[in-house]
């Protein structure tokens, strides 16, 4: 198996392949934030896709956790058990959660295209989340070989009338009472005419059923694994965001309920909360409505954390460590691996003499209209990093003569040439300056700028998947150099055409609705963007990958309007990132960040906080729905 | 193996001049597309005194206007063709929040037309209609047809110069099409053994990662390739764009393409019928259930023999709906002329054979 071209964790099945693939920091970080209230009220899990989400749900499941003990002594899992053990997910390595996790769209969704009153259609939608719920967790323990006439249902007490309605004293019959339900329901939604809902009669006796309110636990004899076991049964409703808006606030209202004994998550992208919603989850505020405490009754997450670069490179390191081990042709190298240091390794590539030429004479041309000494120009290039090759010093020279020239005034024909002090400025030379010359070198001499392993970390927005997608194309290559018993390298110009390539791929396979307009909308910002780096004196130094408008601008966009839905998209599938409130030059922004693959197709720069002003009637003028 | 009556290329316009006129009262069904073949059936049928023709209008949120503008002038065309009071109504295909709710509303409007009036046959002219309301109604009609006398018939017409331009964008989640749903959904076959029989399609890589995705990793694929076909080689460029799925994530060989032709709906019907049949006897000496469930991407015909295998063997379909069109360059109508491809079916006249 290769993992590298599985990309998503939900394609391997088994659980003795999963478990070493899962890094443990972010499942660490998950466990610990909340480590008190991720069990006893609603957890509501946001996440674009690929961050993780599905991964955490497959990790709760019952059949992985009854791997675990294989993994004792594995020192790589040893970590993640851990986590795990502290979360009281596992107990002595021995599961103590039974979750299923189930997929929200579909059938659930079709509930709500019942020609019924509301009422109705959402007890049909608890009664089914119920029904599917109970049957997936009879249906995890006989998967890891539990005998079901080894479990036993353990209810509320004083609820003997709720437990007799669903059979909880036999589990044939308790199973027989869910798929019943679930039978009646799904006749229901896929009627291909629906009976009008006076003619609904036995059905609804059917569809009665109501677990969640006295389930408490479920335990399983010492027959299975030589002690009883007490689970916390536990439903994971992924992709909530498919649901309809009222039945997801439906479903949030009745899973806030304190009195549910068992453990629930709803796993959501960020579709299910609208731009407003979700600017909030981004700025950690909760709103309150009336009757409830949000904050009390239910736990929202961001699952992934933009603006923590430093330890997702970790993180990326660690995946990749783990992501190498299964590969035969890379195992026969014997030694230790790390993505990080093969590609690390490639040198700096270098301009050709004659593009070096071509900038150096262009450097000469304007230290004569600079009038500078070429003491002058000697002396700003020693204040440079020590570490640059000449081509890059002599492209961020052009930068800081540009500089020169723009802050100088008009000379006279015959005056003398002005004194000033370009101190200031020497001192002033920095990574940015050098990162804008790269990539200035990138657009006019097609110089290699993406390679090594912390700028293909930087691309993928803290999402795995994203990495995993875009590194599967260097670890291809360096798989190729293995098998043909090559040096196991890629030098810069293979790293930095490899990632290009499969970023224009990337955003030309988009299909997602609105794909089309986010494609203009990525086309329009990286456009300005491209413009902005470009410019020969770069002015934000390394340039821009965002485009900011006012906050205040931002929130007169309408819900109904054709650019919020492409910008839900654009953010949803992380073609762009948003960033707000961003503080600049007095004001309160709010700034569309290029997505990672979207910054490497464009050619622009990974660091944060460069943009370009603008409208949001620009950005409806460039995806087409300008009125 | 089921005998599905059925006409091809002249035949059909034949049969539609010698029938139709001493038929009883007719209801047409068809949809306001924006390909010029969508005029051919209404042209025989829409003069005809006993013929009502109804059409569905698709409503899609992302539909770019130069599509909005043709549509609306095939409109107008349909409606100078029409002897009798022609209806359009307008069916909306997503919900507000991107469910796909097309079958069910194109299900409740034929439910209304057929209960204002008796009809004694009822055509539905697939030509221009999406696949997620006329599969939804041609499975209506078909069960209509086992408990009254009413005779159903399914008629497409397809082009080989298709607008080329046009690509269709789709949605990001999948689904049972209305009608078809996957009984592995249910707790009694969820341990069936999944068999995905999917048509492969220029550009619909992403759709099939998807799709394969929210099928839980069906246990087998079964690629439906195009071939014979007006370009040889589209099978094989077919394979090399979808390489990395069939050979990387659905593990699968050559031994499990499908090839059938790119135009013959039969052909596609027959080697789906056979490949569910053969499976389904092989699997159940061992006691394990199977569910074939079908895929149809991309062009027209071919999704039209897996309508038929569906409707034969009682099979579910798994799709990802196109949520809008996005349009390279300028639409120029061609010249109109008799589309290459026509074919007529007895959808109420499915009936097992013995050989």
């Amino acid at each position: 198996m290769n993992p590298w071209h599985k990309r998503a964790n939900e394609f391997i099945r088994d659980a003795n392949e999963l478990l070493p693939l899962i890094s443990p920091q972010p499942i660490k970080r998950f466990f610990q934030r909340e480590s008190t209230r991720l069990f006893d009220r609603l957890v509501v899990v946001v996440g674009s896709p690929g961050s993780g989400k599905t991964t955490l749900a497959r990790l709760l499941e019952l059949r992985t956790l009854a791997g675990v003990p294989d993994f004792k002594g594995n020192t790589d899992v040893r970590e993640l058990l851990a986590s795990l053990a502290k979360a009281d997910v596992l107990d002595d390595l021995e599961p103590a959660v039974l979750a299923l996790r189930l997929p929200a769209g579909g059938q659930l969704r079709s509930i709500w295209d019942l020609p019924y009153e509301a009422r109705l259609r959402h007890r049909l939608l608890r009664a089914m989340i119920e029904a599917k719920t109970v049957l997936g967790w009879l249906r995890a323990m006989e998967d890891v070989g539990v005998d079901l006439e080894q479990v036993r249902i353990i209810t509320t007490p004083n609820a003997e009338a709720a437990r007799d309605a669903v059979n909880a004293d036999d589990l044939n019959a308790f199973r027989e009472r869910a798929r019943m339900t679930e039978r009646a329901i799904f006749r229901l939604i896929n009627a291909l005419v629906t009976p009008a809902e006076d003619e609904l009669g036995e059905h609804l006796i059917d569809v009665a059923y109501a677990p969640f309110a006295i389930i408490e636990s479920i335990e399983i004899s010492a027959a299975w694994r030589g002690r009883a076991l007490r689970l916390k049964p536990m439903v994971i409703i992924d992709d909530a965001h498919e649901l309809h808006p009222t039945q997801l606030e439906d479903v949030d209202l009745w899973l806030r309920d304190r009195e549910i004994k068992i453990a629930r998550w709803m796993l959501t992208r960020i579709d299910s909360l609208n731009l407003e919603d979700f600017r909030r989850v981004l700025r950690d505020e909760e709103t309150v409505s009336p009757g409830t405490n949000p904050g009390r009754d239910r736990v929202r997450i961001l699952l992934q954390d933009n603006r923590n670069r430093q330890a997702f490179r970790s993180i990326a390191e660690d995946v990749a460590r783990r992501y190498l081990q299964p590969l035969a042709a890379f195992h026969r190298r014997g030694s230790f691996l790390s993505l990080k240091t093969l590609l690390n390794t490639a040198r700096p590539p270098v301009l050709s003499d004659t593009d070096l030429h071509i900038l150096q004479s262009e450097n000469a041309r304007l230290v004569e209209e600079n009038q500078l000494t070429s003491e002058k120009v000697e002396a700003m290039e020693a204040a440079y990093p020590a570490d640059l090759t000449p081509d890059v010093t002599a492209a961020v020279t052009h930068i800081m003569l540009e500089r020169e020239l723009k802050r100088t005034p008009q000379r006279s024909l015959f005056g003398a040439p002005a004194e000033d002090s370009s101190e200031e400025e020497v001192s002033k030379v920095q990574r940015p300056v050098v990162t804008g010359a790269e990539l200035q070198m990138l657009h006019r001499f097609d110089r290699p700028f993406y390679f090594g392993f912390e700028r293909l970390a930087d691309a993928a927005n803290e999402n795995i998947e994203q990495f995993v997608t875009l590194a599967s194309v260097l670890v291809d290559r360096l798989e190729t150099q293995a098998i043909r018993g090559r040096p196991l390298a890629l030098d810069a110009r293979q790293q930095h055409k490899a990632v290009r390539e499969q970023a224009v791929d990337l955003i030309d396979q988009w299909d997602f609705p609105y794909a089309p307009q986010v494609r203009k909308l990525v086309d329009f910002i990286g456009g300005r963007c491209e413009e902005l780096t470009l410019r020969p004196n770069a002015p934000l130094s390394d340039g821009a990958n965002a485009y900011g408008i006012l906050r205040s601008d931002l929130e007169n966009l309408d819900s109904n309007d054709e650019l919020a839905r492409v910008l839900h998209y654009a953010l949803a599938y992380q073609a762009l990132v948003l960033d707000e409130p961003y503080e600049c030059k007095g004001k309160t922004w709010a700034l569309f960040e290029l997505g990672g693959v979207a910054i490497i197709a464009k050619g622009l720069t990974h660091s944060r906080g460069g943009f370009v002003e603008g409208t949001l009637h620009q950005l409806k003028t460039a995806v087409g729905s300008a009125a | 193996m089921i005998r599905v009556p059925n006409l091809s290329l002249d035949d059909v316009d034949e049969f539609i001049t010698d029938y139709f006129p001493t038929a009883g009262a007719t209801l047409l069904i068809g949809n306001v597309g924006f390909s010029p073949e969508v005029l051919h059936f209404p042209e025989r049928l829409g003069p005809l005194p006993n013929v009502d023709m109804r059409f569905f209008h698709e409503q899609r949120p992302a539909v770019p206007a130069v599509i909005t503008q043709l549509a609306s002038e095939r409109e107008q065309q349909l409606r100078d063709l029409a002897a009798c009071p022609m209806q359009v109504v307008d069916i909306p295909i997503l919900a507000e929040d991107g469910a796909p709710v097309g079958g069910r509303n194109a299900c409740m409007q034929v439910h209304q037309w057929l209960s204002a009036k008796a009809y004694t046959d009822v055509v539905v002219d697939a030509t221009g209609m999406s696949r997620c309301t006329a599969f939804p109604i041609v499975k209506q009609l078909y069960q209509l047809s086992r408990d009254t006398p009413i005779r159903v018939h399914l008629l497409v017409a397809d082009g080989n110069q298709a607008f080329s331009n046009v690509e269709s964008v789709s949605n990001d989640r999948g689904g049972w099409m209305h009608g078809f749903p996957g009984e592995t959904e249910t707790d009694e076959f969820a341990k069936a053994l999944k068999l995905w029989v999917v048509q492969l399609s220029e550009k619909a890589g992403a759709s099939l990662q998807t799709m394969f995705r929210e099928l839980d990793s069906p246990e087998e694929v079964c690629p439906v390739l195009p071939f014979p076909a007006v370009n040889p080689r589209r099978a094989d460029e077919l394979l090399f764009e979808h390489r990395e799925y069939w050979q990387r994530e659905w593990f699968e060989s050559p031994l499990n393409f499908i090839r059938a032709h790119e135009s013959d709906p039969m052909d596609v019907f027959h080697s789906i019928a056979r490949l569910h049949t053969t499976r389904v006897e092989a699997l159940s000496g061992s006691g394990l259930m199977s569910q074939t469930v079908l895929t149809p991407v991309g062009r027209r015909l071919p999704g039209i023999g897996m309508l038929l295998a569906a409707l034969s063997y009682g099979l579910p379909i798994f799709y990802l709906e196109t949520v809008g069109y996005d349009v390279h360059g300028d639409l120029v109508p061609g010249v109109r002329r008799t589309p290459t491809h026509r074919w007529h079916f007895r959808v109420d006249k499915l009936a097992p054979t013995h050989d």
